[in-house]
C-alpha cells in the first residue's frame, strides 16, 4: 500500500497502518540512526522515540505525500538531541574511544568487517553531526538534495555547502589512510576500539 | 550492495567519483547488517500506550461523572457531551517545539488554526510568555474510539519565578455548548464579568506508575473532579502528588483554559489573569 494511503489511515486511528509503516521504515531508520549516532543502543532509542512521535503527531503532517521527509526530520532532530546529550555525558576527548562501548566489540565487528569499512566508518564518524548527517542522507539514503534540505530544515545551498565540506574532509581522511596515514591512522583506530 | 551516486555538483566531480562510490558502497554494506530487534516494536507500542493513557487521564473526566449530570467540568476538561450522539472524548497533542517564536506572530498562528483568539504576551502580575506559540491538534473520538472531528488550537506557556502557567484555547466541538456549564457544583469558585462565567477549581494531580491500583476512595475523588490520575510508564515507583490549578471560560464559541501545578498564586489572582485575557480581545 502507498504511503499516502497508510498515512491517511493512520490519521484516522488505524493501528494496522502504523504497523505497516513501522515495518516499512524500521530498518532504514535504525541504520540511519546508527550511522549518525555511532552507537547501537542510542540508535534503538532514537528510532523508538521517532516512531512514538510519528504516532502521536501524525495529525500535524500537512501533506500526506510528505511522510518520508517528515519522518526523517523527526529522526534527525531526535538523533541530534541524543548525540548532544551523549556529548555532555562523555568528555569530548573520550568520545572516539568510547564509541559503541556499550554495544561491545562483538556488535561492531558484526557490522564492520573489512579494513576498508573501518576506514570509511571512522572517517564518517570523525565528521561533526551536521556534516555526518548530510553524508548519510546523501550516500546511504541516496536522497535528492531537495529532500535532504527538507529533512534538515535548511536550503539546498546549505546542503551543498555541508556536503562539499564533508567530502573535502573525507577525501583528506581517506587519502591519508591510503597513503599509510601515520598519526591520522592511529587516531582513527581509536574510534574502532 | 552497490549504490549509484549520480548526483552532479561541484567542479571536483571527476576527482571525487571514486570516493563517492566507495563511501556509498561501504555504508550500504554496513547498513545491510543492521536490523531492528524483535523487542523494539513492543517497546514502541508500550510507550505509545502509556502516553495516550496519560493524555486521556489528564484530558478526560469519567463517564460516570457525565452520567451524574456534572457536565460543566467535562466541557472544559475533555469529555464532550453531544445530545443524541452519546458521550465522546477528545485527545489533544501539542508540538514540543514552538511553531512560532514570538508573540508578534500571533496573527500567523490565528491564520493557521483558522480563528482569532484572545491572548496576552504578559500579565499584570508578572507572568510572561515563554517558549513562543505552539499549535495543538485535537481529535474527538466517539465511544467506539473512532475519530469523528479534528481541530487546531493554540497553546502558550507563561513563567514567573518557579511558576509555570499553561494557556490553551480551542473552538467548541460540534454539539458542545456553553449551556452544559449550567451545573456549577464541581467548581471551587465561579465569577461572572461582562457576561462571561469564569470557573476555577483545584484538584490533586497524582502521577503514578503503570502498576498502580486506584483505591475506592480515589475513584470517588476522581468522579467528583477532585483527583486526576496520570500514568507515567514506570513500574514499581512511588506516586508523585501535585496540586493542580485550573480556570476555564467560554467566549465567542471558544474554550479557554489556564492551568498549572503547585502554583504560588491565589484563586482570585488566577481568575484575574483569566479576565485579563478575556479583556484583551475587547
Amino acid at each position: 500500500m502507498e504511503n499516502t494511503e497508510l498515512v491517511r489511515q493512520l490519521k484516522d486511528g488505524n493501528q494496522a497502518a502504523f504497523d505497516a509503516l513501522y515495518e516499512k521504515y524500521k530498518d532504514t531508520l535504525l541504520r540511519m540512526a546508527y550511522l549518525v549516532s555511532g552507537q547501537m543502543d542510542d540508535a534503538e532509542d532514537i528510532v523508538q522515540e521517532t516512531f512514538v512521535k510519528c504516532y502521536l503527531h501524525i495529525g500535524e503532517l500537512k501533506k500526506d505525500d510528505g511522510f518520508r521527509p517528515w519522518l526523517f526530520q523527526i529522526l534527525y532532530r531526535t538523533a541530534y538531541r541524543q548525540v548532544r546529550k551523549r556529548r555532555r555525558e562523555i568528555p569530548d576527548e573520550d568520545i572516539g574511544i568510547r564509541t559503541d562501548a556499550t554495544d561491545g566489540i562483538t556488535s561492531l565487528d558484526r557490522i564492520i568487517r573489512t579494513e576498508e569499512e573501518k576506514m570509511v566508518y571512522s572517517a564518517v564518524q570523525a565528521l561533526d553531526f551536521k556534516h555526518r548527517a548530510v553524508v548519510i542522507l546523501f550516500y546511504y539514503q541516496e536522497m535528492p538534495l531537495r529532500e535532504i534540505a527538507s529533512v534538515l530544515e535548511c536550503t539546498e545551498g546549505t546542503v551543498k555547502s555541508r556536503l562539499f565540506t564533508a567530502r573535502k574532509k573525507l577525501r583528506k581522511s581517506l587519502g591519508a589512510w591510503k597513503e599509510g596515514g601515520g598519526e591520522d591512522e592511529k587516531k582513527r583506530e581509536l574510534y574502532l576500539l | 550492495m552497490k549504490k549509484s551516486v549520480n548526483y552532479i555538483f561541484c567542479k571536483e566531480k571527476k576527482a571525487w567519483s571514486g570516493m563517492d562510490a566507495e563511501v556509498a558502497e561501504v555504508l550500504g554494506s554496513m547498513g545491510e547488517r543492521i536490523e531492528a530487534s524483535e523487542e523494539l516494536k513492543g517497546r514502541i507500542d508500550d510507550r505509545i500506550r502509556t502516553l495516550v493513557k496519560e493524555e486521556r487521564s489528564m484530558n478526560r473526566f469519567s463517564m460516570k461523572k457525565v452520567a451524574a449530570g456534572v457536565a460543566a467540568a467535562c466541557l472544559l476538561a475533555g469529555t464532550v457531551c453531544v445530545a443524541g450522539n452519546g458521550i465522546m472524548s477528545y485527545v489533544g497533542s501539542t508540538s514540543v517545539k514552538a511553531d512560532y517564536q514570538s508573540f508578534a506572530d500571533m496573527a500567523k498562528a490565528e491564520e493557521k488554526v483558522g480563528y482569532q483568539v484572545d491572548a496576552v504576551e504578559r500579565f499584570s502580575n508578572g507572568f510572561v510568555l515563554d517558549d513562543g506559540i505552539h499549535i495543538s491538534n485535537y481529535t474527538v473520538e466517539n465511544q467506539a474510539g473512532e475519530k469523528v472531528e479534528r481541530q487546531k488550537g493554540i497553546s502558550l506557556e507563561y513563567k514567573k519565578g518557579s511558576d509555570d502557567i499553561f494557556f490553551r484555547v480551542r473552538k467548541l466541538y460540534s454539539g458542545e455548548s456553553e449551556a452544559q456549564l449550567s451545573d456549577r457544583s464541581t467548581w471551587d469558585k465561579v465569577v461572572q464579568e461582562d457576561g462571561i462565567d469564569f470557573y476555577y477549581s483545584q484538584s490533586i494531580y497524582k502521577l503514578v506508575p503503570d502498576d498502580y491500583e486506584i483505591t475506592e476512595a480515589e475513584q470517588t475523588d476522581i468522579e467528583s473532579g477532585k483527583l486526576q490520575i496520570a500514568y507515567d510508564g514506570r513500574q514499581g515507583q512511588d506516586a508523585e502528588v501535585q496540586q493542580s490549578y485550573y480556570v476555564g471560560w467560554i467566549k465567542d464559541g471558544k474554550v479557554y483554559t489556564l492551568s498549572g501545578f503547585d502554583l504560588s498564586i491565589s484563586a482570585d489572582e488566577m481568575l484575574g489573569m483569566a479576565k485579563e485575557v478575556a479583556e484583551s480581545g475587547n
